[in-house]
Formats: structure tokens, sequence, C-alpha cells
């Protein structure tokens, strides 16, 4: 289990949460038509590459996580990506 | 620097060579310094790098100069070895650095020591496990780490990096080692010493590539004549996989797919630097190759600094240092200096040394420079005879007007008698200069002056 702090960008902390990350990544997804089978295995993997990435950090920042999982959505979908990277809000 | 908004008016980021040399003299000029350190205290030079592995090496030339004494009449039938005593010899050679209780020495020098990894969180914060520290100015020297080819079923065969080789208990039947730079031909020195087969394969058609022409050629000449080694150049490998005990590496090679198998596969390609430290939350500009500083050792933030292997470069202890020391003085002073790269001495421990140091013949061609080249081989020289030591030779580069720009030496003693050269490219001596100097009979030194003298 990831046990990482978030910083955030008023300097606020939240504990990561993958459920979070994995809904925002389908929609980036889903927002460039991939089907949702797609969409949510492509998110699964995903975060799956950022939580390895996140192993042995204590604490990063969220504008690291939306970085990381930028580059561990470009897999799958760059497309999505890239959508994801510009977006700060997808629902 | 800076008034008590930060915690720190410089925070070092690694405490090896890069960093700890600028934290104390931050410290002695009065600075309110911390060094953080993710792993071992000291860095890689100490713990993992030139201290072990030059440890071990001078068990394995005492244990083959010890089997081919016969020529000087000294009998050697009775001569062994027991790794793990070689092991337990490099480990005190480790402990004797001091490194693993500099704890101490840095906060008697004022330096405060922070234990954990550090990510920046803003341009003046650090996050180290969890706890929040601001510094006025930054240091990044958090050095690098062993580059792993993406090579198809490396992990699940298994391999070696050499972290893990120098604390082997016993040297493998047969190693295949990936990189011919100056760890790999290191390695496959120590190992074949104490009898491995090596096979030593790069990508690189010679081994030392950066080096010149003629130290690659004579190297591989000792390597595979005298060591039995295997060389493999102009070699990619494909894929390993295991055999039931052994590992097997394919690899393709003038233009054929060919395959050995062995005990162990040691990585030795390369090392890339550490920059993923949350730089972009602190505005600093990094590629692959490092983070991008300017001439002062700045980078794209102002008040951070970067030295050492995280920089690029070298990626050398002493360069390191030299750096640390450049960028402490950026820190504390208006006035700003330059690393003057121009003479840099670099040192591959074989038998023979191989050092080198300024421009190599090659950099000069590439940069359609026109040079003088002299090589004097040592065995013209009376030391060679009294050593009853042949292989190995000098050689000088100068410019147009004969100032020395570059020297590549081969011989024993090589990384003691390249100083003399350093010194001569740093202060723009002429060769002839250097020629019309005295040096003792009979030292290997000799060979260096009559280099210059061809010139």
């Amino acid at each position: 289990m990831v046990d990482t702090m978030l910083v955030k960008r008023g300097g606020g902390l939240e504990a990561y949460d993958p459920a979070k990350l994995r809904s925002s990544l389908a929609a980036a997804c889903k927002s460039v038509r991939a089907p949702e089978g797609e969409a949510e295995t492509s998110a699964a993997l995903a975060v799956a590459r950022v939580e390895r990435w996140l192993m042995g950090r204590p604490e990063v920042t969220t504008a690291d996580i939306r970085r990381k999982a930028a580059e561990a959505l470009v897999v799958y979908n760059p497309e999505a990506a890239y959508i994801y990277q510009q977006h700060k809000n997808i629902s | 620097m800076a008034k008590q908004k930060y915690d720190y008016d410089l925070v070092v980021l690694g405490s090896g060579g890069g960093g700890s040399v600028a934290a104390h003299l931050a410290a002695k000029a009065g600075k309110r310094v911390a060094i953080v350190e993710a792993g071992s205290l000291g860095g890689e030079c100490p713990n993992f790098g030139c201290v072990p592995t030059k440890a071990l090496l001078q068990a394995a030339w005492l244990y083959d100069a010890a089997k081919h004494g016969q020529p000087f009449g000294i009998r050697s039938a009775a001569v062994g070895y027991n790794y793990p005593s070689i092991k337990a010899w490099k480990d005190t050679a480790v402990k004797n650095t001091g490194v693993a209780d500099s704890r101490s020495y840095h906060e008697s020098a004022g330096v405060r020591v922070l234990g954990g990894a550090a990510h920046f969180i803003g341009p003046h914060q650090v996050s180290v496990e969890r706890r929040h520290v601001s510094a006025a100015n930054f240091l990044v020297a958090t050095g690098s780490y062993w580059h792993i080819p993406d090579i198809q079923g490396l992990d699940k065969a298994g391999f070696l990096t050499p972290r893990e080789a120098i604390n082997l208990l016993r040297p493998p039947k047969s190693l295949f080692i990936v990189g011919s730079g100056a760890s790999g031909c290191e390695f496959a020195e120590l190992f074949s010493a104490f009898g491995s087969k090596i096979y030593l394969a790069d990508v690189a058609p010679r081994v030392l590539p950066r080096e010149d022409q003629e130290v690659s050629r004579t190297v591989e000449e000792i390597f595979s004549r005298q060591r039995g080694m295997t060389i493999l150049g102009s070699s990619k490998v494909l894929k390993v996989s295991r055999e039931g005990a052994l590992k097997k590496v394919v690899f393709q090679r003038g233009g054929h797919e060919q395959a050995v198998k062995v005990e162990e596969i040691l990585i030795a390609a390369g090392r890339l630097p550490n920059t993923d430290i949350g730089l972009e939350n602190a505005g600093v500009d990094y590629s692959p190759a490092g983070i991008n500083v300017n001439q002062y050792l700045q980078t794209s933030a102002r008040h951070i600094y970067a030295a050492g292997d995280v920089i690029g470069g070298y990626m050398l202890t002493h360069v390191a240092t030299y750096e640390s020391r450049v960028a402490a003085h950026n820190l504390i002073h208006r006035e700003k200096r330059s690393p003057d790269y121009r003479a840099v001495p670099r040192v591959t421990f074989l038998n023979p040394e191989v050092a080198s140091v300024g421009a190599s013949e090659e950099d000069c061609l590439r940069r359609d420079m026109a040079v003088r080249t002299a090589l004097a081989p040592v065995s013209i020289i009376g030391r060679s005879n009294t050593s009853n030591f042949r292989e190995g030779f000098v050689k000088v580069i100068a410019d147009k007007s004969g100032r020395l720009i570059g020297a590549s030496v081969v011989c024993p003693r090589a990384g003691e008698i390249i100083h003399e050269l350093t010194l001569a490219i740093q202060y723009d001596l002429l060769a002839s200069e250097v020629a019309s100097t005295l040096h003792a009979f009979p030292t290997w030194s000799e060979a260096v002056r009559i280099a210059c003298s061809k010139i």
C-alpha cells in the first residue's frame, strides 16, 4: 500500500488517493472517446506505474503526481495523457 | 546570505564529494548549513566505488605479482588466496575512511545532518521524511546511479552492478561484463586475477572508448593475451535467460548472433544522474544528462547550485570535490568563479595503470585542431629493464606552438605520473619545458621526458 502524503499548491496536505487518481485518468481517456473498459484498464495500469514511482517516497507534491500520471498514461493513450496534463478538472 | 526567514542559509543535498566540501566551507564562513543524505554518509566513492574497488584491486595485484615472481627468483608455488578474507580487507579499507561515523564530524563543524531523501516541494523548501526544511540556497549534489540497459530477460535472470560485485564472497567462475569503460575494465582485471573467465562486451568498438586508440589497443592486447579474456567490441546484448545454474547471454556482433553461458552478469554500462528529486517544483531545468548549470554551477533557479555527478560531465570524485569548492565560493562571495576543466586527470586502475589528462587525439581531430603528438614506449627506459615490465607508453599531445594540451600514460604508477603532465597542462607549459626538466633515473617518469622531447 502506498503511504505517500501530497503537498498541495497552497501548502496543505492530503493523503494519496489511488481511486481519485484512477478516476481522473479514466475520465481523461473517456474524454478522447476511449471505450469504458479500455479507459478503466489504461487508468489502472497508469496508476500502477505511478505507485511504483511513489514507493519509498514519503511526500511529493500534487504537481509531481500529475506529471508522473501523464508520463504513465502516455504509454497507453497519448491523446488522453495530453488532455490530462492540460486540464485541471475533468469530470 | 539571508535573514532568519529560512531554517538554513544553505541546504546541501548529498554528503558525497560534491556536497560535503561545500557544506563545510559554508559553515566555516558562518552560514547555517545542513546536509541531507538519503543513503550512506560519504556517498558513492568511499562506500561503494573508488575505495572498495581499489582495495580489492590491490589484493588482486599482490596475488598476481606473487604468482609471477619466478623471473626475479621468487618461488611462488604455494601462493593462494582466501576471497572472504579479501572481502574483509575491503571492508576494513572502507571502515578506515571513517565516513560511517562522520555524522559527529559534520555536526562538530557546524553542519547539521538530516537523514532521508530530500524532495523539492517548492523553490525554497524540501521535504525530508515529511519534515519541511527551508533554505535561502541549495546545493544539489545527489550523485548518480548505475544505468541498467533494457535487455530482455535481464531482471528475471538476475545481474550484478559494481555495488553488488564488491560484496561477492567468491569470484564467479565466469563473468559477462556489459560495458568496457573504466569500471568494466577494472572489474575484468579484478576477477580475472582470481581465475574468472571474463567476457568484456561493449557496443563501442574498443575497450576504454574515451581514451586514445593506442590506450585501447594496449589494454586489449594485455587483457586478451595475458589474462585470457574474451573482448567483444561492437557487441550488443540482445537477451539473457537462465539455463540451470548458468545464465545464457545472447549478443549480436558483426551482424551475427552469438551466445555464451556464464555464472554471472555484471552491468557496468555507465551512470545516470540522480535528478528525480522534484526539481520541477523548484524551477530547476534538467535533462537525462544531468542538471543544467551555467558557468558558475548555478541552475535555472539562481539560488540553487549543483555539483558532482548530478550535472553529468566527468563523474569523478576529484571533479565533484573541486566543483563543490567552486560552488561554495560562488554561494558565499559576490565575485563568482568558473571551474577550469582543461586539466582533469583520470585514472583506470589496471595493471599497468592507465591515466590521461586534457584532450585526447580524437577530441582534437573532431575539433579540427592542428596538433603534434609524440609517443615514448616504456620499454626504452631503465625502469622497464629493472622491473622486467615492457608494455606501455607515454603519449603527449601539443598544440602548434608546442604547448601541452593532452596526454595518456599506460604503465605502472601511471596514476601518479599523470600529475606532472596535469600540472604542465594546467600552467600552459611547453613540451620542451617538461623535456628540459630533470627526471630521476631509473623512474617510469623518464618516459614523460622522452615523449615531450619528441614534440
